[in-house]
């Protein structure tokens, strides 16, 4: 296996990694001929790492029936949906890695939609982190490095309708 | 002997197979030359062919090259069975039903139909069930004391090379071989029940031959040499084929009785080296924005329904009581105005100027007012009877009404008057 290959692999199997300078060209090459592209995103640590996402126009088409892919179900989504808009303030910008949030007002948010607390304290602890959609630190909680691998055009339909996403106390 | 041979080339410079190479080992004893023995897997399917084709009660008379050409037909061309079927004819497979010449009828020589079973089984199980049926009768002979010393020796000895040829071969499989040589080859028995037998005949041996202990203990050393090697056949298989990744080394039988058997941790060694991508459900904002426009929180507990209007109606029994009391003034009005201020009057002519029905409901009133205690009237009936075929009141009794105001009770306050109840009634 070539280090370009098992750069690639390790970084679809650990979801971000750091790459040297010497291969992130090379990964960056290949990526962007298998339709993806590298992404910069901050480590835990604050240190530049880089995770993968799906070019502009290559992501797979998960409506129709060739492609089957495993969907959150509506608390997750909701409860994502919460964070974007309470972490996303500067809507010119991109989302990620937006305005770290604390956890309590990201649980109070979703409650105030009618939201079991225990599913969304579930949501927001186990499956989005997982997911690598979130990421919780001393801070709170923070857009993950999985929103930064969203593709432009799909950050720009968020935006367009940004306004219906909910904001917790903000939206009072 | 070219190098070519000895790279497992057939004598027609096919690359032999792992099972046409045993089975030229098993023939070579007795061929006569190095192309005496087939280089396709598919000319031993036309001899079982064959073989099936005088399986049946109706070749117990013989079967023409025609007729087993029908019997084996898409086994193969028409050319290869009739250069096959001259080889069973001249190595005398199929016989000729009477020694005549130009006989067209063939039998099968049952030998040969053993011959074929035999092939499959040693070439796909590496001719250990010999070794095992050769322990197992050499151990019947010595109980059953059939043999001399020199017999049972004999048989000793065979049994100690049988296992030791196999032990030698497997050892150099095991030290050389490659993964796919030794994936052809773990049809070796790794079982210690081979080696408990040769256990059992040692210990047979030293009760009934005690002169004979030596050969038996060496069998027993050359048996376990054999399940020694044949497990580190097997653990290269695995330890190489799992780093190798490669699931075509286990049958899936094998694979359905690990996943029924072997215990999570045993299972996860499989995939330990495996790389996974992680876990990541599928969401962009269409589904997210979807999810927003259609959420409907769900409520978490019934709540009571609110309580009903109050009624717009007052106390019932109030109510009721009231209704009756205007009843009841009504009708002693009524009677008042009859009586005219007099203590009693005749009915008959204001009854009979009423008419019907005003007239019944009239009588009805007074009577009402008759029956009620705390009422000062009274209604008395003669026996006389008016009868006016023409008039609407065509007969009725002549009756007084009379007010006896002195003796009338004081209804209690919340009593329905009695009139009223009649009213009702």
């Amino acid at each position: 296996m070539t280090d370009t290959a098992f750069e690639l692999a390790a970084l679809r199997a650990q979801r971000t990694r750091q790459l040297s300078p010497a291969t992130r060209g090379a990964v960056a090459y290949v990526a962007e001929r298998l339709g993806q592209r590298l992404v910069e995103v901050n480590d835990p640590g604050g240190s530049i790492c880089h995770t993968l996402g799906w070019a502009d126009g290559y992501e797979p088409l998960p409506y129709e029936e060739t492609f089957s892919v495993r969907r959150l179900s509506p608390v997750p989504q909701l409860a994502l949906a919460t964070c974007i808009g309470l972490c996303w303030r500067d809507r010119d910008a991109s989302p990620y890695p937006g305005e770290a949030v604390p956890f309590n007002d990201a649980v109070e948010a979703n409650v105030a939609l009618g939201v079991d607390r225990k599913h969304v304290v579930g949501a927001l602890r186990g499956e989005l982190q997982f997911a690598g959609l979130l990421v919780e630190s001393d801070e709170g909680l923070r857009l993950g490095p999985s929103v930064a691998a969203w593709p432009p055009a799909q950050v720009e339909l968020l935006r367009r309708t940004a306004n219906s996403l909910p904001r917790g106390a903000a939206d009072g | 002997m070219s190098d070519d041979i000895q790279l497992g080339l057939g004598f027609s410079g096919r690359e032999r197979t792992p099972f046409l190479r045993r089975l030229s080992a098993l023939v070579a004893p007795v061929a006569s030359d190095a192309g005496a023995v087939i280089d396709d897997e598919e000319m031993l399917d036309v001899a079982r062919a064959v073989c099936g084709a005088f399986s049946h009660q109706d070749a117990a008379g013989g079967l023409t090259r025609a007729q087993i050409a029908a019997r084996v037909s898409g086994a193969c061309p028409a050319e290869v069975l009739d250069a096959r079927l001259n080889v069973f004819v001249r190595l005398g497979l199929l016989r000729s039903l009477m020694d005549k010449k130009h006989q067209q009828r063939y039998v099968l020589d049952p030998a040969g139909y053993v011959g074929v079973l035999v092939f499959d089984r040693i070439a796909h199980r590496g001719g250990i069930d010999e070794l095992r049926a050769l322990l197992d009768r050499t151990a019947d002979a010595i109980r059953s004391k059939q043999g001399s010393v020199a017999e049972v020796a004999d048989a000793l000895e065979s049994c100690r090379a049988g296992f030791a040829v196999y032990a030698n071969r497997l050892q150099q499989l095991v030290a050389d071989a490659t993964l796919a040589e030794l994936v052809a080859e773990r049809g070796f028995d790794a079982d210690d029940r081979l080696y408990q037998t040769a256990e059992e005949l040692q210990t047979l041996v030293t009760d009934l031959y005690p002169e004979l202990d030596t050969p038996a203990w060496k069998l027993v050393e050359e048996a376990l040499r054999y399940v020694d090697a044949a497990e580190g056949l097997l653990q290269r298989v695995l330890s190489e084929g799992g780093l190798a990744l490669n699931f075509d080394q286990l049958d899936p039988e094998e694979y359905l009785t690990a996943a029924r058997g072997a215990s999570l941790d045993e299972l996860a060694v499989v995939a330990v080296d495996v790389v996974f991508d992680p876990a990541t459900p599928w969401v962009d904002a269409g589904a997210i924005i979807e999810t927003l426009e259609q959420y409907q929180p769900r409520r978490a507990s019934r709540e009571r329904p609110s309580d009903p209007p109050p009624s717009p109606d007052t106390d019932p029994i109030a109510r009721i009581q009231t209704h009756a009391a205007g009843v009841a003034k009504r009708c002693a009005l009524r009677a008042d105005a009859l009586l005219a201020g007099k203590p009693e009057v005749e009915l008959t002519d204001a009854l009979r100027a009423a008419g019907w029905p005003a007239a019944g409901h009239m009588l009805a009133d007074i009577l009402a007012l008759d029956t009620a205690k705390e009422q000062p009237y009274r209604v008395r009936f003669s026996d006389a009877l008016y009868v006016d075929a023409e008039a609407p009141l065509t007969y009725i009794s002549p009756a007084v009404l009379c007010a006896d105001r002195t003796a009338a009770v004081q209804p209690n306050a919340g009593d329905v008057p009695a009139v009223a109840q009649e009213r009702a009634a």
